[in-house]
This record gives C-alpha cells, sequence and structure tokens, in this order.
C-alpha cells in the first residue's frame, strides 16, 4: 500500500511539476516538486526507498530530455540515498525545519547537477547557481514543506513509527 | 552469500547500482543516450499512457454519452410529434401513386487515418467489407454530407471527401428548390456550379442532396450558402458554400448502407426500440389492432415499388 502510494506521490510530483508549476513560476524562477517528491520518500521510505525512489523520479525526468541522460536519476538517487539515511536526525516534524532540509536539498542536488552539466567550467556554475539554483531552492523550500505532514501516510514498514512520530508531535 | 552481502548493505548497494547505471547512461554519446531514452521511455511510460489514454477516452465518453442522452431525448419528442405527418404524407404518395419515401441505414464508423495526397482529400475507417461497406456508398457525419467510399480492403475503407477536387454532388437549395453541382473550391469553401442567372438562390440558404444519380440519398444535409453574385459573362450564378460538416476535424462517420423504406420495424432493432419512446410500439400495436389502417410506409403501393 506505501509502495503504492509512494508512485502516485512521485507520479503526481512530475505531473504537477510539468503542468501547473509552469503557472506559478515567479520571474521563470520554479519549485522543484521532483526534488520534494524524492526527499519526502527518502523520509517517508529510508536510505533504500529513497535512492530508488530518486532513481525513478530523475530517470523520468531524463526520459523527457535526454540530452543528459542519467544525470537526473544519478543525483536525485544521492539525494533520496542521504535523505534516507539522514531522516531520523533531521525529520523533526516541524515546519520550519522542513523548509531548511528542502532548502539544503536543493543547493546539494544542484551543486552535483550543475558540476556535472557545466563540466566543471566553474564561472557557468557560479552564475547558474546565483542566479537559479538559490532561488529555486527558497520557493521549493516555501512550497513543499507543506507536504510533510502527510509523511505518515506514505511511511512503509519500517518509517511508520517515524512518521506517526512525526504527525503526533505536531 | 550475494544474498547476505546485499541484505546486510542493502542501502549500499542500491545506491551503488543506481550511481553505476545513472553513470553510464550518462556516458553514452547523443544518438545512443537518444535511442536508449526513446527504447526506455516507449517501455516504462506505455502503461502510464494506456491509464491516462483510458481515463482521457472514459471521460470523454462519459461526456458523450450524456450529450447524446439528451439529444436522443430531444430527437424523440421531435420524432412524435413528426410520425403523424410522416404517416399522413405516405398515405398520400400511395393514393397519388408515388413510390414510397425510403431512408438511409447508417454504420457507425470511426475515422482512423487521413491519407496526406495533396489532390485527394480522403479518410481512413475503422470499417471494411466485413462489415458490408462497398465503394461508392455515401458517408455522412452528424452534421451532414462528409463524401463516398473510394475504395474498400477487409477491414478498411477509404473515404473521398467532398474537399477533393475531383468530387462533385449534386445539391438541391432548400428553400427553392434550384439545383447545383457542389464542388471544392479551397479549406471548407465549396462552390455551386450551373446555376443560371436568373434562378433564385441567396446568402443563407441551406443545401441538401438532391438524390439525382443515384449515389447520395436526396435531403441530407450538405451546407450554406455564404456568398452570391453574378459571373463575368451574366450567364450564371457564381455561388459560395459553407459545408456543415468541418471537414479538417471529423471523427465519427456514418456509411449509407443501403436505402429502407421509412419503417420502425426496418430501421430500428429490437435494442434501438428500448431507446425509443414506449409511445412508439403503443402506437404501432393500436394501428395493427385497426384493420381500416393507413398503409405503413414501407408497405407496397399501388404500383408495387
Amino acid at each position: 500500500m506505501a509502495v503504492i502510494a509512494s508512485l502516485i506521490f512521485a507520479f503526481l510530483a512530475l505531473a504537477l511539476q510539468a503542468t501547473l508549476v509552469q503557472h506559478i513560476a515567479i520571474a521563470g524562477v520554479r519549485p522543484d516538486l521532483a526534488i520534494v517528491a524524492t526527499v519526502f520518500l527518502g523520509f517517508a521510505r529510508g536510505a533504500f526507498g529513497g535512492t530508488l525512489a530518486g532513481f525513478a523520479i530523475g530517470l523520468a525526468q531524463d526520459l523527457t530530455n535526454p540530452a543528459f541522460l542519467g544525470l537526473n536519476a544519478l543525483t536525485k538517487s544521492l539525494l533520496g540515498h542521504v535523505a534516507g539515511a539522514m531522516r531520523s536526525n533531521l525529520n523533526t516534524g516541524s515546519l520550519p525545519m522542513h523548509a531548511a532540509v528542502l532548502f539544503v536539498a536543493v543547493l546539494a542536488h544542484d551543486v552535483v547537477y550543475l558540476t556535472i552539466f557545466t563540466h566543471l567550467a566553474l564561472s557557468d556554475l557560479l552564475l547558474r547557481f546565483a542566479t537559479q539554483s538559490l532561488p529555486t531552492a527558497l520557493y521549493t523550500a516555501l512550497v513543499g514543506m507543506w507536504a510533510f505532514p502527510a509523511l505518515g501516510v506514505f511511511a512503509g514498514r519500517g518509517g511508520r513509527a517515524l512518521g506517526r512520530t512525526s504527525l503526533a508531535r505536531r | 552469500m550475494f544474498r547476505s552481502l546485499f541484505g546486510r548493505h542493502r542501502d549500499r548497494t542500491a545506491l551503488a547500482v543506481t550511481v553505476l547505471v545513472s553513470g553510464a547512461m550518462l556516458a553514452l554519446d547523443d544518438g545512443t543516450q537518444d535511442g536508449v531514452a526513446r527504447a526506455l521511455g516507449a517501455t516504462l511510460y506505455a502503461p502510464l499512457q494506456t491509464v491516462v489514454q483510458s481515463g482521457e477516452e472514459m471521460l470523454l465518453l462519459r461526456r458523450e454519452n450524456r450529450q447524446l442522452r439528451r439529444v436522443v431525448a430531444t430527437l424523440n419528442l421531435e420524432r412524435m410529434r413528426l410520425l403523424p405527418l410522416r404517416d399522413e404524407n405516405a398515405q398520400m404518395r400511395r393514393v397519388a401513386g408515388f413510390a414510397h419515401e425510403r431512408f438511409p441505414l447508417l454504420l457507425p464508423c470511426e475515422v482512423v487515418g487521413r491519407a496526406t495526397d495533396p489532390k485527394q482529400d480522403m479518410l481512413q475507417l475503422a470499417r471494411g467489407a466485413r462489415d458490408s461497406v462497398r465503394a461508392d456508398m455515401a458517408v455522412t457525419a452528424y452534421a451532414g454530407l462528409v463524401g463516398r467510399v473510394r475504395q474498400v480492403t477487409e477491414n478498411r475503407a477509404l473515404v473521398e471527401t467532398l474537399a477533393s477536387p475531383g468530387l462533385a454532388v449534386s445539391c438541391r437549395d432548400q428553400r427553392s428548390g434550384v439545383i447545383g453541382i457542389l464542388r471544392w473550391l479551397r479549406g471548407n469553401t465549396f462552390g455551386l456550379d450551373r446555376v443560371d442567372a436568373v434562378e433564385d438562390v441567396m446568402v443563407g440558404d441551406p443545401l441538401v442532396t438532391s438524390g439525382m444519380g443515384g449515389m447520395y440519398p436526396r435531403g441530407v444535409p450538405v451546407g450554406v450558402v455564404t456568398r452570391v453574385s453574378n459571373s463575368l459573362d451574366g450567364l450564371f450564378k457564381t455561388i459560395e458554400v459553407r459545408t456543415y460538416v468541418e471537414l479538417g476535424g471529423v471523427q465519427d462517420v456514418f456509411v449509407v448502407r443501403r436505402m429502407v423504406p421509412w419503417d420502425d420495424d426496418v430501421l430500428y432493432g429490437p435494442e434501438d426500440r428500448t431507446l425509443l419512446d414506449p409511445v412508439t410500439d403503443v402506437r404501432a400495436d393500436a394501428a395493427r389492432a385497426q384493420p381500416g389502417r393507413p398503409a405503413a410506409a414501407g408497405e407496397p403501393g399501388p404500383r408495387g415499388d
């Protein structure tokens, strides 16, 4: 059940990213719901589930733009793994904490992504990081933190207690 | 051993595998990446596409079903009012010795393709000889005439639409009765040829098929007159017509299989009859019970036609 819920959540995030998110862009900056879904599923399903979820979400994104096939799959696998591995430390159940986690997650993801994407051209990397990654991280944190209260629904066997605790604390 | 290793380091193994696979995909050259993405996309997205497509189709069908129910109900009411007139008309035709009115028996077909030949505007239908479709059968849509069947295979039929330059249809001005030949000019605009300058044709006049030539049944709506002027030599009218059917976007059509007597028993099967107003049945039963009833539309007249 949790696996199906996770799949539906990932699919919904990607569908929203492709449709609705285009309409809420502010000066071209859009929240990255794929990252929200990866971190969320990492928290809900642990490192193993987070890695697989990140890979699947990233691959789904890569298939729509095969110029850098595997780049999103790689970065999101790493992100899902880290989020899952650190969930017990980071998931305090508070909204500001979730926002902070998402903010850092987008920045960390983009560092790896841009490093490969720009072939380590530092000026390009820094420019993109400052003009795209930072605003996106902020917007993603503000939008994405509201998804976390539903964490208990998506938590599998390992993460169920975590989800409940998270909700109970709230 | 592998299982125990995987069990102990499940998280790291998953990460290593996904990183390796991602790295391998990244290392591919552009052309191969494209091919892999296409193949993976077709495989992975196919079930999703099927689900999304089925959902969309279901929503569309529900909406269409609701719409059709409303139309059927309205048409049924309209029909109830017209049936006595039909019977009266049939009786008068019988007395005057005219042939009986006949009605087209329709076969619904889905348009599955469109030919790209610029010389001929052709539609491909998902029905063929197996469904009793034959060449030269007339094809209509909900709004009016579409064209005629040109070629038939076992399960497909090619329809030459009115927008084909070679196709000409004899049409009648429904208001004045003037007859002309409809030919395609451009886009959805057609010309009505061979109409004398003195004939009465006005903008807004509806056109229907005249039935002459025998290929198209009489009275099928075709379009409306949009422009009338006199030709340069002053002998004929130059008439422009816009068809009711948007030929570029037509999706569902009906092949006129044959003309049958205008009688409910012939036109409607038992399942169709359940959609018709039960009053029709009561009316039919009453007519059958009455010995001196007027002859039904399908019964032979004095000339046996």
